[in-house]
């Protein structure tokens, strides 16, 4: 115990004494941490807001489907799943997706019926009456309007109709509401030129969530045509969907840890001859092999742990101060409209482990042949000139 | 006796076109206590031999005894254990790592030992304060005189309590009035029991009145022995 | 499916070892070919030399392989989510038939590897390395099962399909259904605390009687307990222990407990088991290797060291285990 203590204060001693040299190996190193970190860091907060904001997503949503595509639903159906045991409440939703030529953009409309609705504003008021609308922080941005300005979109008959923003979503619950643009059912059924008797589709809430699963297959058989999605099947799709996309990023950075693996292992090969004559005199008064490998682990763990933190330290600024600018393009991709905003930090253990083990094995893997090259040095060659 | 030696053969690149008979059936004995000086001209084997002698490496044919043990085909871990505990080596260069402290210089023999580094450092002020150097403890190898560079060699040599002292040229880098030191404490330490055995081609060196044997070597083989 | 980053960094994990494993058997061979005890050639310096490589490499690949162990674990903890019914591990793990194969592949190549690297020491202690043939023969033995653990690996992740409904710890360890697990739990919670309790009893006296007496009966006796024990408690673990941790009385997951939510508290009584287990196999394995004198002196004075690091595990893990069930609130006999 007291050896290895000795052997690592030794390594760590050689490792400052040796700093410049290894500089440029734990920026490099710290790079490669900080890229791998931020694609994990940011997957992982996009899911979990995305998570965050489905937890107050209805447990069961029903759709219809026509031919396998997805149509209007009539709002007869509600009171055939209300006459269901086990249904708390049934809510028809009508909304819809909005794309503007002139900005290029997608938006999510959503119609508001009386009852009041749990959306968090920042400020202003829900919309009150006709023509008017409460937006996300990303309309705003986009449109460039403030509270009071004027909304104008294209409706069903090209007409332009003008909506004043009476409010404007939290950023807390940025992902889902970022997007969104809030007016009265009845606006928007005139927007979309939508039947009275027909809703997009109808939300359902359960009074116990391990009945789901047996009511999403009663409102099939009782309404054919109909598909109901549980909330945690859009979880499940969610969480698909950023796993694979981490992990898409994560296997194209492989590359960049491959040549992170090359430099290490020509940094740890190219020992210097001040480094060599060292070990020399190490063995030569009476180190053992074992107590060079010792030295050389510890100096392998110091930076790789030193690594890891700045890395680590980087991505979290990269990530959640800056809003990730290097990745969001790439990750966020499947919407057209996403202006910047920012992410709630969360990291957990995994996380890190994962990213440990990602980085720290193909170093000390990478190392472990030039180490013991150095190790085996003959303890004679001191000796001689 | 303590260092037994019989015909000692150490070849480099064995069966190569550039073989090399460095040591040619080498024979000799070393009792506790003695001082002994090789010498010979460079090439004639002494460094060879005194690295044999040392632990330091392994003969191609013939037996080393150290204390009565066979270590010539020792795996080199145990060779490495035997060095730390009963050798003490100045080398010609010095070999002091550059830019730590002579103590810290000191103390690395006893870095893969048990012993606690409170423990080291006592240990390490004594070998410097009776070099007379434990004023230069914190100063770098690097701001150091030949002499005090040797003085911290032979401090390092001597922090494991060896039995025995191996110098190869220990005077090659020092002026007549530094050597004349450096044998004084070579003396010092023989009168406190330590064994020494030194190389060297520098006649003030074996002529010295502590050299009591002194074995002459000429291309790998002894040819000759006078005792004082 | 491959493409979850803790999938990825599993594979990479394996892979890497698997790297490290086939050049510790390539210099195997070089060795056990031309090793010659008795020679001080260049040769047989290089080849002691080369010694050093293999058990580093060994050192390392043991690391890499007990992390991606808690790893494995942590990502199917993790991809649960995935699969519709599927509420822990277990869910993962019953998602498709090589799931548990691959856990229980990991635990022998743990055992296994841990054995090589404490002979390894054992053996590099004495001046004549009689175990070095043997050992790195085994090499020839662990590395294809590196190999296997990483196919494995790949066709579990692979074969993942999220639609398929899964069962989970509640319906695997329920007391319906067929499988060994279910048959563990449907025994009776008194009767499975008898005879994990008496096994682990049998452990402990073995190991104070291996302290005390040199008898080679005993240290055979001690390895088969070992064997006993560890099985007994994995049994006990999803019997009656995880009932304790938990305070439920039907939540019977072995892996739940390594999370945070129950303050990882897993982490400790799984290593005391393994630690335990290990140092318990150790004299009854090195039993026979007394033969060689050299390995008989090392042995004797390792050996206390051995039942004392075992005694230390199995308490450890005992503790944990019993701590619950002696000042827990919560009560499973006469429930």
């Amino acid at each position: 115990m007291t050896r290895q203590l000795k052997l690592l204060e030794h390594a760590l001693a050689g490792l400052l004494r040796r700093k410049y040299k290894n500089l440029s190996l734990l920026v490099v190193y710290a790079f490669t941490v900080a890229t791998l970190g931020s694609v994990l860091f940011l997957t992982h907060a996009l899911k979990a807001e995305a998570i965050g904001s489905l937890a107050e997503a209805p447990d069961l949503v029903v759709q219809r489907l026509v031919a396998g595509r997805h149509d209007l639903i009539p709002t007869d159906y509600v009171v055939s799943i209300r006459a269901l045991p086990g249904v708390k409440k049934v809510t028809p939703r009508v909304w819809g997706y909005y794309y503007d030529a002139l900005l290029r953009a997608n938006f999510t409309l959503m119609g508001f019926s009386d009852e009041p609705q749990d959306l968090e504003l920042l400020e202003g008021r829900l919309p009150g009456a006709p023509y008017e609308c409460a937006v996300g922080n990303g309309v705003i941005e986009v449109f460039g309007a403030e509270i009071g300005d004027m909304l104008v979109l294209l409706d069903s008959r090209e007409q332009n109709q003008l909506y004043e923003i009476t409010g404007r979503f939290k950023a807390a619950s940025s992902l889902l509401t970022n997007d969104l643009i809030v007016m009265q059912e009845n606006t928007l059924r005139d927007f979309f030129a939508m039947d009275r008797k027909l809703a997009t589709d109808i939300a359902v809430e359960v009074y116990n969530p391990r009945e789901i699963n047996t009511l999403a297959k009663k409102i099939r058989s009782h309404l054919p045509g109909t598909r109901p999605i549980t909330r945690s099947e859009i979880l499940h799709t969610y969480d698909t969907i950023f796993n694979w996309r981490s992990g898409m990023m994560l296997a194209v950075m492989v590359a960049a840890l491959i040549a992170f693996c090359i430099l290490a292992w020509d940094k740890a090969t190219g020992i210097s001859a001040d480094e060599k004559r060292e070990i020399g005199i190490l063995k030569a008064v009476g180190w053992e092999t074992a107590d060079v490998l010792a030295v050389k682990f510890w100096e392998g763990l110091a930076i790789s742990l030193s690594a890891f933190l700045i890395g680590l330290t980087a991505a979290w600024v990269h990530v959640f101060t800056l809003g990730a600018p290097a990745l969001t393009p790439i990750l966020k991709g499947w919407s057209v409209l996403f202006p910047t905003f920012a992410l709630v930090p969360v990291v957990d253990l995994y996380q890190l482990f994962v990213l440990a083990f990602l980085t720290i094995a193909p170093y000390l893997a990478c190392t472990l042949i030039p180490s013991w090259k150095a190790a085996v040095t003959d303890p004679e060659q001191v000796m001689r000139n | 006796m303590l260092i037994k030696a019989e015909n000692l053969c150490k070849l480099y690149n064995p069966h190569l076109p550039d073989e090399v008979t460095a040591l040619d059936s080498v024979t000799l004995e070393i009792a506790a206590g003695e001082v002994m000086a090789l010498k010979g001209p460079s090439g004639s084997g002494k460094t060879t031999l005194l690295s044999l002698l040392g632990c330091m490496s392994r003969p191609t044919s013939g037996r080393v005894q150290f204390a009565d043990k066979d270590v010539s085909r020792l795996p080199e871990r145990f060779l490495a254990r035997i060095r730390r505990d009963n050798f003490g080596f100045v080398f010609q260069q010095f070999n002091l790592i550059r830019d730590i402290s002579v103590l810290e210089n000191v103390l690395v023999p006893l870095i893969p030992s048990e012993m606690p580094m409170a423990q080291m450092k006592i240990r390490g002020a004594k070998v410097l304060e009776r070099l007379g150097i434990v004023s230069k403890a914190k100063a770098r190898v690097n701001q150091l005189s030949g002499g005090e560079q040797q003085r911290g060699a032979i401090a390092r040599a001597l922090i494991g309590e060896p039995q025995v002292i191996i110098a190869d040229e220990p005077t090659a880098h020092l002026d007549s009035k530094l050597s004349v030191e450096l044998l004084d404490i070579l003396a010092g330490l023989n009168a406190d029991g330590k064994t020494i055995i030194i190389a060297t081609h520098d006649p003030f060196v074996y002529q010295h009145p502590l050299i009591r044997r002194t074995l002459e070597m000429s291309d790998g083989r002894l040819v000759g022995a006078h005792s004082q | 499916m491959i493409l979850h980053p803790g999938i990825l960094a599993l594979l990479v994990g394996s892979l890497l070892t698997l790297l490290l494993m086939l050049k510790a058997c390539w210099l195997g061979m070089q060795i056990v070919s031309r090793w010659d005890n008795t020679s001080s050639s260049e040769t047989q310096l290089q080849l002691e030399r080369k010694t050093w490589l293999v058990s580093t490499l060994l050192n390392y690949a043991l690391g890499f392989q007990i992390l991606s162990g808690v790893l494995y674990l942590y990502t199917l903890e993790d991809i649960h989510r995935l699969f519709v019914g599927a509420m822990c591990a277990t869910g993962a793990l019953n998602a498709n038939q090589v799931g548990w194969l691959v856990l229980a592949i990991k635990v022998i190549l743990f055992f296994i590897a841990a054995l090589w690297v404490a002979l390894n020491r054992l053996d590099q202690r004495t001046e004549d390395t009689p175990l070095i043939r043997p050992k790195y023969l085994a090499l020839m033995l662990i590395t294809p099962l590196v190999a296997f653990d990483l196919y494995l690996q790949f066709s579990y992740f692979a074969g993942l399909r999220p639609e398929i409904i899964t069962s989970c710890c509640g319906s695997l360890f329920s007391e319906q259904g067929a499988s060994v697990a279910s048959e563990l739990v449907g025994i009776p919670a008194l009767k499975m605390m008898e005879v994990f309790f008496a096994i682990i009893g049998v452990f402990f006296v073995l190991l104070i009687a291996c302290y005390f007496s040199r008898a080679a009966l005993l240290r055979s006796l001690l390895f088969v307990a070992a064997l006993l024990t560890f099985f007994a408690s994995l049994g006990a673990v999803v019997s009656f222990v995880s009932l304790y941790i938990y305070q439920m009385p039907s939540h019977h997951c072995p892996f739940d407990m390594l999370q945070g939510h129950y303050n990882f508290i897993g982490y400790p009584l799984y290593a005391g088991l393994f630690v335990g287990t290990l140092f318990g196999l150790l004299p009854g394995l090195c039993q026979p290797l007394r033969r060689h004198p050299s390995l008989r002196r090392e042995i004797d004075q390792l050996e206390k060291r051995w039942l004392w690091l075992a005694l230390l595990g199995m308490l450890t893990f005992l503790l944990i285990s019993a701590w619950p069930m002696l000042f827990g609130s919560f009560i499973l006999l006469g429930y």
